[in-house]
């Protein structure tokens, strides 16, 4: 049985919405890309302002020049970048094994159904080496 | 300047710039990840709920509950705060309609949910809010925890609700569940066109 044929009223109105769907994510990419990209630029334009103190264009008293070359906070952001490099790895490595937990599981009950002498890896359910097997 | 300056400034360029493909990039992707993890692993429990038979796969509270998570494991790279403004404010109506194009009348929402649910046992319907809760509870995380929010806003907004504690927060409590509404419309809408 084929499917009903939609009216016309129906299309327009699927078509307005289609329009106003894209233009609601075009704001909304629009505003995120700006804010997103205006770190970038005022991180480069803090450095260039810095290599401008070079040629003595502006000086050390400047504050964002201040901020940029202070011990503390360059140790601070370098502490900040690793620690949080660390936490990233370390959530995706979770993300990773609560996903191989949650479709194991599934793959298991379906196959299961199909075939009841179905073998198994021994693999523990988030996907690691078994105790045993180390 | 020395140069034990210009070292310095280097350092703390490239450690910002670190920071920034870090929280932008990679962390923005991973909320994106764990969002719609989450949500799967929601929806597989609705599924298994009715799997064993407590609410039937063609009962249209099931149905639309699942079509509402379909909608936002589809959109959650689009969820922002930005987006959780404008979705509801600018395509609420219109895009409930199409949703429910089958339908006629413009009940909200909430409405069709309290129709579809009111037939239900009172076990079932907790059951099923409980779902509906937890849903809402991943998309204020989510929310929540992107980006801009925990770079920019989240410090401010703090702040602000710590200064306005008690009444003011007691007072926003009705709104937020009109609010909640309007973005479920959204996803639900999105999960069925």
């Amino acid at each position: 049985m084929g499917a009903r044929r939609k009216s016309h009223a129906e299309l327009q109105s699927e078509e307005r919405i289609s329009r106003r769907i894209a233009s609601v994510e075009a704001i909304a990419s629009i505003v995120n890309n700006l804010i997103r990209w205006s770190g970038l630029v005022a991180i480069a334009y803090m450095g260039y302002r810095t290599v401008g103190t070079l040629a003595g264009q502006t000086t050390t008293a400047d504050i964002g020049i201040r901020f940029f070359t202070e011990i503390r906070i360059s140790e601070f952001a370098a502490w900040l970048l690793g620690a949080g490099g660390i936490g990233y790895g370390w959530r995706q490595r979770k993300l990773r094994r609560d996903n191989i937990e949650r479709l194991e599981r599934r793959v298991r009950d379906l196959e299961a159904e199909i075939d009841p002498k179905r073998t198994s890896s021994k693999l523990t359910k988030r996907g690691d080496t078994p105790r045993e097997d180390r | 300047m020395t140069p034990d300056h210009i070292i310095t400034a280097i350092y703390t360029s490239i450690s910002l710039l670190g920071l920034w493909v870090l929280a932008f990039w990679l962390y923005r992707d991973y909320r994106v990840d764990i969002f719609r993890e989450k949500m799967f692993s929601l929806r597989d429990e609705l599924f298994d709920c009715a799997r064993k038979g407590d609410i039937d796969f063609n009962d249209p509270a099931y149905a639309m509950l699942r079509t509402t998570m379909n909608g936002f494991i589809r959109f959650g790279d689009r969820l922002s705060f930005l987006s959780f403004i404008l979705y509801p404010l600018l395509l609420g109506p219109e895009l409930l309609a199409a949703a429910l194009e089958k339908q006629r009348g413009d009940a909200s929402f909430e409405a069709r949910w309290k129709a579809h649910t009111g037939n239900l046992s009172p076990e079932l319907r907790d059951k099923l809010e409980t779902y509906r809760m937890r849903m809402h509870s991943l998309v204020a995380e989510q929310l929540l925890l992107s980006p801009l929010m925990l770079v920019a806003v989240v410090p401010v907004v703090a702040y602000l609700v710590m200064k306005a504690m008690g009444r003011e927060l007691l007072r926003l409590v009705p709104r937020r569940r009109l609010f909640i509404e309007r973005i479920d419309a959204a996803a639900l809408a999105v999960g069925t066109v």
